[in-house]
């Protein structure tokens, strides 16, 4: 036995030689063209199909092994082998390269999968439509998920209308559809229901869609599925079950207090739905105490001080989000909630005070804007006694210190659709004091305030008569 | 056969189609293709230079070098091509056969071989590429490979790109690479290059089409690498890079030539068919050998259907020129032409709409298979007076002298084409999807840029484009097709009265 294993190396090697010696005059047969150019040379069906088998072997065995044997060819072949080199490494790289390529095809689209989500998590819409690009034609590997990513990428790109395209693709009344795009769509019913101006038809008709999504709809939290469930019990006419889903849902997320306090509202529970929202108030701003710099957490909590009518108090947390982070979406955030704060001024019957408020701090922020000229016009084009008020509020503001520049600038525009030119002058005169670019906002103001006073005479003709140049107004005065 | 009736004959039959080879000439003038032309002309030039020195057996004067029948073969091909232009009102075909018939009258002067006669007939068949009539699909396909090609590169160096059809686009920037992806460059020069080179070495046909393979398989890399280095330059940066294009073009035909002639060698290494030549050399002599028996039965026969044929071609250019087919040329300079649609102006509104200029589209590009050394590109966005969606886009593309398929366009850009339906008034309408939201409608048609429309002349293609995420309604393509024809109505109104021809308004 022992001797048996000492052997067994050399009759291991023996062995492997045996079966390479058959294997290669078994092939060999095939590769000896030699034969077949003898008078033996093989006929009928079989004959052929060996003379090309034998042909096809010999072109791949040549092949094989041309990049070995042109080193041993002489004379001109050695020169044609040596100038084939180029077209040859080239040749094999760029197929080899292309097959690489479609063969990692599935591994490729991952990794613009994995774009897609990380531009979406950095909210970079327009650098995740393009990468989706990649995919989003590919009927194969953009599955319904995918397709719900691309939709959200495309809401982040500003194409709400594209990506509404793809929820109700994704959503459709013929077939199953994703879970998610049928809360998606849902919410869509329930939102054009609250709308006031819809017909009882029309009404019936969204009622059903919103009863058939959501009973396929799926892939969300279960207090966002109740918030739905509450809403349709509200709708068929289940209101006391609508608000105990409510309010179980908003016992265990604050976040609901704004929905929670919009249906109170509607059942009439006034007491109610104030108590829902100072506690969901003071719960999230002691979330928010602990965790400063979450976002959503701030604009919910202005959300509901909005609800509740405590302006100030909304626009606290908000200067303060902006004292964290100095970026567009703050500014952005804080300039929606004036024009907000501004139009509940602007509702009647109207809060002088609060609109003198607005204005000075809306031209401070967003300048000579065409919806700033519009707040403007429509604060200032009253009647007169209000415009009196109204210049009554700004003199006031000016004693409290408040922007004093953009309120000289607020009281030259009062005063000179009063009639009063000296004092007009004068506070523009000042507000170019205290600060040179304020009178810069008032060119563009003038040219709009002059175009909307058409109707009312008088303030047009004094608008008219106020000339203020090119823009290059001295700040002296004449 | 009686060589000086043949070659008489070839010379009428020649000359019963100059009018159809003037139109060729004048297309070729109006779009600067004269590069093409030379190299071309240049080839056969080479054809016949290295053939004089290749003399076989001396035949006598009125002796024909050339088997009758493999004649008789020559001209009937010239003749159906010649057939077929002039029923299909393609001049380019007429051109063709004509090429056969000039390559045999040279053959039989110089008593070349049917195998040199064959290599000058194919050479003078080849008309600039852009005046193909199957030069955009051709082209489109070949873009497509070469993007697809450089997006495995751009993959394998890690750029994030996306593919609009045939475009490729950064993931980084938001525009496309509608110039670097606007058709194949320099491809359709090396290949006349590479027929003249495989027709000089007298290849038999397998290796002539296998370097004809092996060039345009070099031609897409090259371009398609050229297109991935553009990427990355392009790529990560905001703004839209400008780079001197120096020598590249020249560095890129080069190369291609070289890698073809490269497989060459390898096709000679491999295959040590090193014997080619000398089997050629025997396929020369052929044609002399073979004219021995000129007097028998077989050669007479052989000799009255060459001259048949001839006859027949002759009769067909006098057809046409009876029927004045050809002779009116293209009488429109081509900077005339770029100037009246550079000039076009629209009414600011038309009932309903407002007119105004567009912000130039994503997806629009100078051709490479264009007719003009240049492209004139013009877009307004009508905008539907009522609030209500609908914007639309005009836009006007040319010149061409001979439209390609109307939805060249949208093809080119991956748009999925439903289906062109012609209308009576002469403009097409077609429905297009792309994406999974993507949906389009499109009103186009062709409209002459000077003269009458009896005429052949210069054409521009008039689109009105609606594109959408939803459906887009019956009404909506009603009312597109309406406002498109009284959009070109306005158009074709400045083009044929607005320009001077010559300083003749027509």
């Amino acid at each position: 036995m022992l001797r048996f294993l000492a052997d067994l190396p050399v009759r291991t090697i023996a062995w492997i030689s045996d079966i390479l010696e058959i294997a290669l005059r078994f092939f060999g047969s095939f590769l000896d063209r030699g034969n077949f150019e003898d008078l033996d040379r093989p006929v009928g069906i079989y004959g052929a199909l060996r003379l090309r088998l034998s042909q096809f072997f010999g072109f791949v065995a040549s092949f094989v092994s041309y990049p070995v044997a042109g080193f041993f060819y002489r004379g001109q072949r050695r020169r044609e082998f040596l100038w084939s080199i180029p077209f040859c490494l080239l040749g094999l790289t760029v197929v080899t390269g292309s097959l690489l390529i479609a063969f990692h095809r599935e591994r490729i689209l991952n990794r613009y999968l994995a774009r897609v989500q990380n531009a979406y998590t950095k909210q970079d819409g327009s650098r995740g439509v393009r990468a989706a690009m990649r995919w989003i034609g590919d009927s194969e590997f953009a599955n319904a998920d995918r397709k719900f990513l691309y939709s959200l990428v495309e809401i982040q790109n500003g194409n709400a209308v594209t990506a509404e395209r793809i929820l109700e693709r994704l959503s459709p009344r013929d077939s199953t559809g994703l879970g998610i795009a049928h809360f998606w769509r849902a919410s869509q019913c329930l939102g054009k229901l609250e709308e006031s101006k819809v017909v009882a038809s029309e009404r019936r008709e969204l009622l059903d869609d919103f009863d058939w999504h959501l009973e396929r709809a799926s892939g969300v939290s279960v207090g966002q599925m109740a918030v739905l469930e509450s809403m349709k019990a509200y709708w068929d006419g289940r209101l006391e079950e609508a608000e105990s889903k409510y309010r179980a849902v908003w016992e265990a997320d604050a976040f609901q207090s704004v929905g929670f306090g919009a249906l109170l509202k509607k059942l009439g529970k006034d007491q109610e739905r104030e108590f829902v929202l100072k506690t969901g108030a003071a719960r999230i701003a002691e979330r928010l105490r602990s965790d400063p710099w979450n976002r959503a957490l701030r604009d919910q909590l202005t959300s509901i001080y909005e609800m509740l009518g405590e302006w100030g108090r909304a626009e606290v947390v908000h200067v303060e989000g902006y004292k964290i982070r100095r970026d567009k979406e703050s500014i952005d955030a804080y300039r929606s909630f004036l024009e907000r704060r501004a139009e509940a001024a602007l509702m009647e019957p109207r809060d002088l005070r609060e609109l003198a408020y607005c204005l000075v701090k809306i031209l401070r922020i967003s300048g000579a804007s065409p919806r700033v000229q519009d707040v403007m016009a429509r604060s200032l084009l009253r009647p007169q006694e209000e415009l009196l008020g109204l210049q009554k509020e700004f003199n006031q503001w000016l004693v409290e210190g408040l922007d004093l520049p953009m309120v000289h600038l607020s009281l030259a525009f009062c005063k000179g659709l009063l009639g009063d030119d000296t004092s007009r002058d004068w506070h523009l005169e000042q507000a170019g004091r205290y600060e040179k670019e304020a009178i810069g906002i008032a060119n563009p103001l003038l040219g709009f305030m002059q175009e909307a006073s058409k109707e009312q005479g008088e303030y047009h003709q004094r608008m008219l008569r106020w000339q203020l140049g090119d823009g290059s107004i001295d700040p002296k005065g004449p | 056969m009686d060589k000086k009736i043949t070659v008489a004959l070839l010379l009428v039959a020649m000359a019963a189609h100059v009018p159809a080879i003037r139109l060729i000439l004048n297309q070729i003038g109006f779009a600067g293709l004269w590069i093409e032309l030379f190299v071309m002309l240049l080839g056969v030039a080479f054809l016949v230079l290295t053939g004089i020195g290749f003399q076989g057996p001396q035949t006598s004067a009125n002796q024909p070098s050339i088997p009758a029948r493999f004649l008789l073969g020559v001209l009937l091909a010239a003749l159906i091509a010649s057939l077929w232009g002039v029923l299909s009102d393609d001049a380019v075909w007429v051109w063709r056969g004509t090429g056969f018939c000039l390559s045999a009258t040279m053959a039989l002067l110089m008593g070349f071989s049917s195998r040199r006669l064959l290599h000058m007939g194919v050479l003078l068949s080849m008309v600039p590429w852009a005046l193909w009539k199957m030069a955009p699909e051709m082209h489109s396909i070949g873009q497509w490979l070469a993007s697809s090609f450089a997006g495995s590169i751009l993959d394998l160096g890690k750029v994030f790109y996306f593919a609009k059809g045939n475009v490729l686009g950064l993931v980084s920037t938001d525009f496309l690479e509608n110039d670097a992806c606007s058709g194949l460059r320099f491809t359709y020069l090396c290949v006349l290059l590479v027929m003249t080179y495989s027709f000089f070495r007298r290849y038999p046909i397998f290796r002539c089409l296998y370097l004809l393979l092996t060039c345009l398989f070099w031609s897409i890399v090259a371009d398609g690498s050229r297109i991935a280095y553009h990427a990355f330059i392009q790529d990560g940066q905001e703004a839209r890079v400008s780079w001197d294009l120096g020598a590249l073009p020249l560095v890129i035909m080069l190369s291609v030539l070289f890698l073809t002639w490269s497989g060459d060698q390898f096709y000679s290494a491999f295959s040590d068919q090193a014997n080619d030549k000398d089997q050629e050399s025997s396929k020369e002599t052929q044609g002399h050998e073979l004219s021995s028996d000129l007097d028998n039965r077989e050669s007479r026969i052989s000799s009255f259907a060459v001259w048949s044929v001839l006859l027949g071609i002759v009769g067909l250019g006098g057809w046409s020129i009876s029927r004045n087919q050809w002779g009116h040329g293209l009488e429109v300079a081509q900077a005339s032409a770029t100037a009246a649609v550079e000039s076009l102006r629209l009414d600011p509104s038309v009932a309903g709409w407002t007119i105004g200029p567009a912000t130039e589209s994503a997806e629009t590009f100078s051709a490479h298979f264009r007719h003009t050394p240049g492209w004139t590109h013009r877009e307004w966005e009508l905008t539907p007076a009522e609030s209500r969606d609908g914007t639309m886009k005009l836009r006007v593309d040319g010149i061409w002298l001979r439209l390609p398929k109307l939805d060249w366009l949208w093809r080119w850009y991956g748009w999925k084409i439903d289906r062109v339906v012609p209308a009576e008034n002469g403009s097409s309408s077609f429905e297009m999807k792309r994406s999974i939201v993507e949906e389009g409608y499109v009103v186009t048609k062709g409209s002459r840029v000077l003269g009458n429309s009896s005429l052949a002349g210069p054409l521009v293609q008039v689109s009105l484009v609606l594109e959408s995420v939803r459906p887009i309604s019956q009404k909506q393509r009603k009312e597109q097709q309406d406002l498109h024809a009284r959009m070109v109505q306005a158009i074709e109104q400045q083009l044929r009265f607005g320009a001077a021809i010559d300083g003749k308004n027509p």
